[in-house]
C-alpha cells in the first residue's frame, strides 16, 4: 500500500515533469535524433545546440537585459512596496485607506488592458523604448503583490515598537530603516522569489514597451527566434533551457519562500 | 504616509491613469498614426456587440475561464491529498511539482505545441496504444482545448502545492478526535479538510480566474490564435487590434470589457468563497 502510493505520486510528478524534461533532453540532442525520438534522453549528448544559439547571437544579449530588468525591477519593488505597507501599516487616515483599498485592485488587472496608454505615458515622461520605462512599468504593475505580502506580515509586528522608537526621537525613516525592515525579511525573501519569476517570464510589456529597436529580453527573443528562422530544434530547446534555468535556480534556491508568500497575503 | 508617496505616485501614473485613458479611448475614435482622436460614444462598443470574431473569443476566454476554476481546484486538492505525506521522498516530490509554475508561459506553450502536434509524442504514444491520434492543434474545437491545458498544467502544479501546504497545517489530532467518534473518511473529509483548505480554495480560484482571463502568452505560442481565429482570446483580440491594426479606440472597448468582467467574476468569487473560509 505505501509503495503502491509512493509509485503512484512519483508517475503524477513524472507526468508534470514531462514539458520540462523535453526541454532539457532535446536541449542535448542532435537534430535527426530529436526528430526519430523526441522523448528519448540524450545518450551521448552534445552541445551543438546550446553552441549554435549562442552562436547565432541574441540569446546571451538577452540574458543580459532580462537579468538587469529583473534585478533593476525587484529590488525597486522591494524598497517601495515595503515603505508604502509600513505607510500604511501606520496610519488610519482617509487617504491611507483609499491607497490601499485602491491599490488592491492592481492584483487583478490584466496586463492587456491598460498597455496601450502604459505607452502613451511613458512617451509623454520620454521613458518609450526603454529600460527604465518598462521597469517603473513593471514596478508598479507588481507592487500591488509586494504590499499584499508585506501588509499580511506587518500585522505581526506590534505598532507599540515602532512608536516606543519613536518616543525616544527616532524619525520614522530611520524606524523603517533599521528596525522595520530587518524584521520584515523572511517577507522580502517572498517578494523578491515571487515578483522575480513573474517579471522574467513577462513577454508582452517587454515586446510592447521596449519595442523593436531595442535589445530585447529573453523570452522576446525566445519568441522572435520560433518565427524568424527555418527552425532548428536543437536550437530552439536550447533556447527554452536558457530562458528556463535562471528561474528553475532562482526558484529551488528560495522555494520554501515562494509557497509561503502566496498564502500570506490569504490568511488574514 | 510621506513615505507611502512615490509608491502611490508611481501607481497612479502607470496603472490607474492608463486605466482611465482606456476608459476615454474606448468612446473615441483613435488613430495614433496621424495623431488623431475623435468622439464616437457607445460605437466601438456596439462594433464589438456586432462582431462575430471578438463574441468567439469572449467566448473562448469565459470557457477556459470557467475550465480553469474546476480543473486545477480538483485535481490539485487531488495530488495534494497524495502527496501530503511527511518522508523525504514526498518533500521532494513537491518541490519538483510545483517547477511547471514557475516555467515562462512561453515555454510551456511552445513544448505544449510540439507534444501536441500530429506526429508528436502524445499523438505518437496514443499510436502505440492502437489509438488514432486527434489533431490537437489544426482542427477548431481542439486548439481550443490545447490551450486550456497548457494553462490548467500550470495551474494544477500551483494548485497542488498550495494544497498541500494547507493540508499540512490541518492538525491530525482533529482527524484522530473524529476517527474516535466514529466519523467515516467521507465525513472526516466533508467536515475537517474541506472547511480547512478553504482559502487554499480561495487562492488558486482567484489566481486562476485571474491567469485565464488575461490569457496570452500560452495561445501566442502554442496556436498563435488559430487555426484562423478559433482560439482566439480576448487578451489577443485586444493586441491585434491596438497595435496590429492601428485600431486603439476598439482595442480599448475589449479592454473595458475584459477589465469589467474580471473586476466583476473576481469580487463575486471572493465573496462566496471567503464566506465559507473558517478560523481554526
Amino acid at each position: 500500500m505505501r509503495q503502491a502510493r509512493a509509485l503512484l505520486a512519483i508517475v503524477v510528478s513524472a507526468f508534470f515533469l514531462f514539458p520540462l524534461y523535453l526541454v532539457i533532453a532535446n536541449a542535448f540532442k542532435t537534430e535527426p535524433e530529436i526528430l526519430r525520438s523526441p522523448a528519448k534522453p540524450p545518450i551521448g549528448p552534445t552541445l551543438d545546440g546550446m553552441a549554435g544559439v549562442l552562436d547565432a547571437g541574441d540569446v546571451s544579449g538577452g540574458l543580459v537585459n532580462s537579468l538587469l530588468i529583473t534585478g533593476s525591477t525587484i529590488a525597486l519593488i522591494m524598497v517601495v512596496s515595503s515603505m508604502l505597507a509600513f505607510a500604511l501599516h501606520m496610519s488610519n487616515s482617509w487617504i491611507a485607506n483609499t491607497v490601499g483599498a485602491v491599490i488592491l485592485f492592481g492584483l487583478i488587472l490584466p496586463t492587456p488592458v491598460i498597455l496601450i496608454p502604459v505607452f502613451r505615458v511613458l512617451k509623454y515622461f520620454g521613458l518609450q523604448n526603454s529600460f527604465p520605462g518598462l521597469i517603473l512599468f513593471l514596478c508598479a504593475y507588481y507592487a500591488p503583490f509586494a504590499v499584499l505580502v508585506y501588509r499580511g506580515f506587518m500585522r505581526s509586528i506590534p505598532r507599540d515598537l515602532v512608536e516606543a522608537a519613536s518616543m525616544d526621537g527616532a524619525s520614522l525613516g530611520f524606524i523603517y530603516w533599521s528596525v522595520i525592515l530587518p524584521l520584515l525579511r523572511p517577507a522580502t525573501a517572498s517578494v523578491l522569489v515571487i515578483t522575480g519569476v513573474w517579471v522574467w517570464n513577462e513577454f508582452l510589456p517587454p515586446l510592447v514597451l521596449l519595442g523593436p529597436l531595442q535589445g530585447n529580453t529573453v523570452t522576446v527573443g525566445l519568441f522572435r527566434s520560433v518565427g524568424q528562422f527555418d527552425v532548428n530544434f536543437g536550437q530552439l530547446f536550447s533556447y527554452m533551457l536558457f530562458v528556463s534555468i535562471p528561474v528553475l535556480v532562482f526558484y529551488l534556491v528560495l522555494q520554501r519562500y515562494f509557497v509561503r508568500g502566496l498564502t500570506a497575503g490569504a490568511t488574514k | 504616509m510621506a513615505m507611502g508617496a512615490p509608491t502611490t505616485a508611481l501607481f497612479a501614473a502607470l496603472v490607474v491613469a492608463p486605466i482611465a485613458i482606456t476608459v476615454t479611448y474606448s468612446l473615441h475614435d483613435v488613430n495614433f498614426l496621424r495623431d488623431e482622436i475623435s468622439w464616437v460614444g457607445f460605437e466601438n462598443y456596439a462594433r464589438l456587440w456586432d462582431s462575430g470574431d471578438f463574441r468567439h473569443a469572449l467566448y473562448v476566454t469565459l470557457l477556459i475561464a470557467a475550465a480553469s476554476v474546476v480543473v486545477p481546484n480538483a485535481l490539485g486538492l487531488l495530488f495534494a491529498v497524495l502527496l501530503d505525506a511527511g518522508s523525504r521522498l514526498y518533500t521532494a516530490l513537491r518541490i519538483i511539482l510545483f517547477a511547471p509554475f514557475v516555467l515562462s508561459p512561453l515555454v510551456v506553450g511552445l513544448t505544449f505545441r510540439w507534444t501536441l502536434a500530429n506526429d508528436g509524442s502524445l499523438n505518437n504514444a496514443l499510436e502505440a496504444l492502437g489509438i488514432p491520434g486527434p489533431e490537437w492543434i489544426s482542427s477548431p474545437n481542439l486548439a481550443v482545448v490545447s490551450v486550456g491545458l497548457a494553462l490548467a498544467w500550470q495551474l494544477i502544479a500551483f494548485a497542488t502545492v498550495l494544497y498541500v501546504a494547507a493540508l499540512r497545517a490541518i492538525p491530525t489530532d482533529l482527524y484522530e478526535a473524529a476517527s474516535i467518534d466514529g466519523a467515516s473518511g467521507y465525513l472526516r473529509f466533508r467536515l475537517i479538510t474541506w472547511p480547512l483548505v478553504a482559502p487554499a480554495v480561495t487562492i488558486t480560484t482567484l489566481i486562476s480566474l485571474i491567469s485565464a482571463l488575461k490569457l496570452y502568452d500560452h495561445v501566442v505560442a502554442l496556436t498563435g490564435g488559430g487555426p484562423g481565429r478559433s482560439s482566439e482570446t480576448v487578451g489577443l483580440a485586444i493586441i491585434r487590434a491596438g497595435f496590429t491594426q492601428n485600431r486603439a479606440g476598439l482595442a480599448s472597448a475589449m479592454a473595458v470589457l475584459l477589465l469589467v468582467i474580471t473586476a466583476a467574476t473576481t469580487a463575486i468569487s471572493l465573496r462566496v468563497l471567503r464566506r465559507r473560509e473558517v478560523e481554526l
